[in-house]
This record gives C-alpha cells, structure tokens and sequence, in this order.
C-alpha cells in the first residue's frame, strides 16, 4: 500500500505541496488530478524520493520511500524521457539495469512487451527514428520492464491513437488485475473516470476534492436531467434552481442545483408533448473537476 | 547502488570511447599529430621552389675568390645548405651570366668582386650584387657579411698585418662566468630556457583536454536533462551516484585521449628516426644548424638530461600529473553543477565561456611566466586553483616554485574540489530537476543554504 500522510513541500517561500494525504491499496487506480502546476509533478517527485519533503512521510508498504525502494517504482514521464540516440534495446538496458534487471532479463521482458504492442520489428532503431505514438509505446514498456509494484502515469494517452488508447487500456486493466498500484494522471477526465477508483484534485498545492469516484459523484449536490421531446426552454429555465438548460442535438440537458429541483422540473415536464427520455444523472467528472477548480480559482 | 554505479560509469565512458566520432577523430588526430612531428619531410617530399639550387657566381677581378669561398664554407655552410646555394667561380662572361638568369629567371645570384683603381684600408674592391629578383634577407646579410670578411682580410694583409697577429687580435674574450647564488651550477644557465620549452610543450595537450573536458561532461547531463531522461536516471540512482560516474567517466576520457596523443606523438618521432636518422634532424633545420651538428644537439641533449633541471623536472612529474588530475578534477565538478542549472545546450554554451576563459588565462599566464620572471602576480596565480594545473608546473621548471610550492597548490586544489562535492551536489541535486531559468539564481542560493 502507498500511504501520503500530511506532505508539504516548499520551494523557498512559494508552498507547492500543501498538507495532502491519500493512500492507495494493491489493485488500484488512483487519480491525481490539477491544472498545470497545481502540484502534481512535485508529488510524483516526492513519491519516487526525488525531491524532500518539508513535512509528512510517504510509505510504499509501510517503508518510507528512499533509494532501497526506488526499485520498485516505475514512472512515466508526461513529456518523453527518452536517450534519442540509443536504440530501443540500448534504451531499454540503460533504464532496466538501473532498475536492477540484469540484461538478459532486460531483453526476455523487451521481447515479450514488444510483441504485446506489436512493434517487434523497432528493437533495434534508433529511438528517434520512432513516431511520436511508438516513442509513448516504448516508454511505456519501459515503465513495466521491472514489474513495478508502485506505477505512476502521467499522460499516458498522449500522442496515442484510439486503437493504441485500448492496447494500453487493456495493459493498465491487466496491471490493475495483477495487483500493480496505479497513481494516474491525466487532463482528459473521460480517462480518468473510465481507471480510478479515488482520487484527488489539486489546486495550488491543496487538495480541493479526495476520495472515491463513486462518492464524490453521489456528494456532488449539483445533477443533470437529460430529456428528449419539445420543452419550453424559458419555462424550464425560469424554475427555482435550475442552473442552465443546453441543447446538444435533439437532447436537452438541464443542470439543477440539487435533486429536490427534479420534482419541480418533471412537473413542468409534464405538460410538454413528445417527452421520449427523462434521466436524471450524476454530474462527469469534467464539471466537478470544473466547477472545483473554477470555484478555488475564484477563491 | 554499487552495480549500477558501475554501470553508468562504464556506459558514459562508452559513449565517449565506443562511438564512431572518438575513433573517427583520433584517426584524424593521429595524423594531424604524425604529420606536425614530420612537416619538414612532408614538405620536402612534395618539393617546390624553395628546393631549387642557387648558384652564387662569384666574378673575381682581385684574386679573392678562393678566400671568399673559404670563408662562405667555413662559417655560412648552415646558410648555404639551407638555401641549397654553392659558391662557384664565374666560368662564363658576365653578360652570359646575366642573360642566363633571364632567360630562365633563376634565384641565381652574381657577386661581382671589381677592382678599385687606387685600394684604400677602407675601400678594398667594389661589389655588385646582382639577382633577378629580391634576394631572402637572411642570405643577403649573410653573403654581404662573408664579402666584409675578404675585405677586412685584404685591408689587414694591406696593412701587413700577419695572419698569425690577425689571428690573436681575432681571438675571442675570454669569460669567466660568476654566479653568486650556490645552489645553480653555471653550466646550466641556458637548461632552464630547455626546461621551460618542454613544459610549455606540455601544457598545451593538458590545454586541450580540458577543452575536451569540459564539452563532454556539460553536453552529457545536458542532454539527459533536456530529454527528461534525467527524471527516470534520478528515480533509479541518487543525484550523488549520477553525479560521480560523470566525473569518473569524463575523467576517464581526459586520461584515456591524453595518452593516445601522447601514444601519436611517439609514433610521428618513431617515423621520424626512422625517415630522417634521428629526432634531431628537424630541430638542426628548425634552427639553422648543419646535419653535421647532430652530435651537438646530442651534446644539448645528454647535458640536459644530466642537468639539474631535468632531475629536477623529473622529480617534479608526479606532483604535475597530481595537480593536473586534481585540476581535471576541478573543472568537471565545476562545468558538471554549471551544467546542472542550464536549461538548454544555447545556455550551456553560454555559461562555460567564462570557465573557458579562465582557462586560457592559466595558459597565457603560463606563457607570459619565461618573460615575467619573479613576477609575484603569476607566482601566486600559480596557487590559484583552476589556475594552477598549467601555471604551477611551469613554474617550477623556471625555478620560481618549489615542491613545497606543488604540494600547496595540490592541497588547494584538495580543497576546491571537496568543497565544490560538497556545495556543488546541493546545487545539483536542484539544477538537474529544473527546466526553468526563472528565479535560478534565487533557487541556486537556496539550494546552498539547505
């Protein structure tokens, strides 16, 4: 189990991190979520013992986090992390020996990746004869290559296309099944809510919003009806706590405050013809995401 | 740690030894290097008009020839050999002569020995010094200075003097050289000059490798850096781990290049000996002396190795390779946290021109030590870490620094060096996770403090 417990970090005066806990069991995907330079990259850092902490204490199996466990830990960069003149295998030596494999078993495990993502044929290219999607492939091969217990995605989509998207979805699924601790990151929220199970929302250093999805969702006060059929937009939108009314094709989706506001809406529903659908749903993880944001920007 | 320590050593030498670049410029290094050692074979295999023999014909209207030949023989013969000239006695007419050098615009050259009708002490004969174009100054002087030889010659016989009176007044002063001091021994007046030529020779391979230095350990941790592969490196091994394999490594290939110019330098004096008959042959050109000197320049050679400045050179070689290893050293702990806090390969550039200059500032100084000498500004310049490893071994083949001096500059040396590990890991430990340059300083002096 990953434990942050109270982890601040300061640069100089500016605090980066400020007092955020979490902690994430074997088999779980974990999201870590914030604008750019909420925090994020400064808790990976902290995480894999790169940078000190001003206060709180991280454990990987009730072990604070230094280089004796380091071994255990695989990351994958945002941005690419790659030796551009090596080849894929030289690559792939360089970063697994460090991670304390030997070469052979750096090569069996290369082998054994490289089939899995189809890309046999690149063992022995320069990486910067690679595309851009076959570089993220590369570098997240070598994220798994140690079998880490702890892996952390930043990005992980980034430059991928859809059908790469489901190669590796089916990778962090299988990894997620095999007990790996997955702390995930990513700006497209879809992705997030399709892996974690929990997760934390950073803005400027704090956490705004922690815990599970599924609760967040529940908690989260503000629900959106979803409708098909001709309805008096004016009508509806002029109803006591009823935050907006968009039209997305044939479906309307109205935004209520709370979901006392539903019976007032499907009694102004009523009265309209041709009503076909009327669902009420929790809020995606964009609009939370959004909204808390947005409301600690303001603050 | 202690495994992969060693891997990363063994993977940054190789990428400096193992590529195609190292072995592509040391081929081209070694023929540079052969080639320098034997420019004046090369240049002579190749030919040209510098090869072409100049006659010098001499039109005698007095009688004089067989003197002036004597004397262009006796004390000119390096001159003559240099510019491939023979004194001959003019066989033709003069006017012959003349159109000869014409028609086929020779360097040949007529010294035209005319008679005076009433000869005085001062005015003997008269001269025309004829040529087709510019004669080289050197063999002008030379050929004026043989023809003022015959004349004083004349004039004494004209004022009867003997030859054997000539010979005494000629006679040279004899010296007695004095030198107060008890510790230098009189013959070795010039060794110190031979001392200092051959560390000057040094300093510039030691010069070069620090250049070499200081671009390998900067463009590697850049290039990590730039491609964020320094994040992945970090999260495996310590900063300190990182840090250290660097400045082995780069170490390493100071060490290794070093000797491989040093192995090219004996392989050019190799096929030297073997070309020419002897080291030697190139310096008896370079310095005007004839082939028949060699036992001179050999006389030079084994008075310097039994002189008290070659012992003491040798006496001093370890603590000169100490000091530049220690400097080596230095400067890739200094360019490697320089390195550390650039963003970019453009900032890198940047930041190392200072530590380049400084560089070149020991090597002038270490010029400018042979004409300053006692100058107290280079004497405590050659203490001055960064400084030091060119200018202290100098300095000690000149005399102006002892072996306490060395050991001095050795233990400030020690000391940059700890202290930059020390203060310099702190800033590193930073640098290599920051891809700002904003506020860097500020995050520098913070990063002392921690």
């Amino acid at each position: 189990m990953l434990k942050v417990e109270h982890v601040t970090k300061y640069y100089g005066d500016f605090r980066a991190v400020n007092d955020i806990s979490f902690e994430i069991k074997e088999g779980e995907i974990f999201g870590l979520l914030g604008v750019n330079g909420a925090g994020k990259t400064t808790t990976f850092r902290m995480i894999m013992g790169l940078l000190d902490k001003n206060g709180g204490k991280i454990t990987l199996d009730g072990k604070e986090i230094d280089y004796s466990q380091t071994d255990k830990i695989g990351f994958l960069t945002e941005e690419r992390s790659l030796l551009l003149t090596k080849t894929v295998l030289e690559q792939a030596i360089y970063y697994g020996v460090l991670k304390g494999l030997t070469r052979e078993e750096v090569e069996t495990r290369l082998d054994e990746y490289l089939k899995e993502f189809n890309i046999e044929e690149y063992k022995d290219k320069k990486i910067k004869e690679l595309s851009k999607g076959n570089q993220q492939k590369i570098q997240f091969i070598l994220a798994l290559l140690h079998k880490p217990k702890l892996l952390i995605l930043d990005e992980p989509f980034s430059g991928l296309d859809p059908i790469n998207v489901e190669m590796f979805k089916k990778v962090i699924l299988r990894l997620k099944s095999e007990n790996t601790i997955i702390i995930f990151s990513s700006h497209m929220m879809e992705h997030i809510e399709y892996f974690c199970d929990s997760l934390v929302i950073l803005v400027n250093g704090s956490a705004v919003l922690e815990g599970k999805l599924s609760k967040i969702k529940k908690d989260y006060r503000k629900k959106n009806i979803k409708v098909i059929g001709d309805i008096d937009v004016d009508t509806i939108s002029k109803i006591k706590g009823v935050v907006s009314v968009d039209k997305k094709r044939e479906e309307y989706t109205i935004k209520i405050e709370d979901e006392s506001v539903t019976k007032n809406v499907f009694k102004a529903l009523s009265k309209c013809d041709n009503i076909t659908k009327f669902v009420v749903e929790e809020p995606t993880l964009n609009e939370i995401f959004i909204d808390k944001v947005g409301e600690s920007y303001e603050k | 740690m202690k495994n992969k320590f060693k891997f990363l050593t063994k993977e940054s030498i190789k990428k400096k030894i193992g590529t195609k670049s190292f072995k592509i410029v040391n081929i081209v290094l070694c023929i540079i290097i052969v080639g320098i050692v034997n420019l004046d074979s090369i240049v002579r295999f190749f030919g040209g008009d510098f090869n072409e023999p100049v006659n010098i014909y001499v039109v005698d209207e007095i009688g004089v020839y067989d003197t002036f030949k004597a004397v262009m023989n006796n004390s000119y013969l390096d001159i003559l050999q240099n510019y491939n000239a023979t004194v001959k006695k003019a066989d033709k007419d003069i006017e012959e002569i003349k159109n000869g050098i014409i028609d086929e615009e020779t360097d040949d050259i007529i010294i035209h020995i005319k008679k005076v009708e009433e000869p005085t002490l001062e005015r003997v004969f008269d001269v025309d010094f004829i040529s087709y174009e510019y004669v080289d100054a050197v063999l002008y002087t030379n050929i004026v200075n043989g023809l003022n030889a015959v004349k004083e010659n004349e004039a004494l016989s004209m004022a009867n003097i003997s030859q054997e009176l000539l010979s005494k007044i000629g006679k040279s002063v004899e010296i007695n050289r004095v030198m107060l001091s008890d510790d230098i021994k009189e013959d070795e007046e010039f060794m110190e000059l031979i001392g200092s030529l051959i560390t000057i020779a040094f300093i510039v391979p030691v010069f070069i490798l620090v250049n070499l230095l200081v671009q390998m350990i900067g463009a590697e941790i850049n290039e990590e850096k730039s491609t964020k592969s320094m994040e992945i490196i970090i999260s495996s091994v310590s900063p300190e781990v990182h840090f250290t394999s660097k400045l082995i490594s780069a170490n390493v290939f100071a060490v290794v290049q070093g000797a491989l110019l040093m192995l090219y330098s004996l392989i050019g004096a190799g096929i030297r000996a073997l070309t020419t008959g002897g080291i030697s042959s190139g310096i008896n050109q370079a310095i005007g002396t004839s082939e028949g000197s060699i036992d001179q320049i050999s006389m030079y050679y084994n008075m310097f190795l039994e002189s008290e400045i070659a012992h003491k050179i040798l006496v001093g070689i370890p603590f000169f390779i100490i000091i530049i290893l220690l400097s080596f050293l230095a400067y890739s702990l200094f360019i490697g946290i320089l390195a550390s806090i650039t963003t970019s390969m453009e900032d890198y550039q940047q930041i190392q021109t200072p530590v380049m200059i400084f560089l070149m500032l020991g090597y002038f100084l270490a010029i400018y030590s042979s004409v300053f000498q006692g100058a107290s500004f280079i004497k405590f310049m050659a203490f001055v870490p960064f400084i030091s490893g060119i200018l202290a071994p100098v300095m000690y083949t000149m005399g102006e620094l002892t072996i306490v001096g060395l050991i001095i500059a050795i233990g400030l040396l020690i000391v940059t060096c700890a202290l930059l590990y020390k203060y310099g890991m702190k800033v590193y430990k930073v640098g290599i996770l920051n891809y700002s340059s904003s506020n860097l300083w500020k995050k520098i002096f913070e990063a002392l403090k921690s």
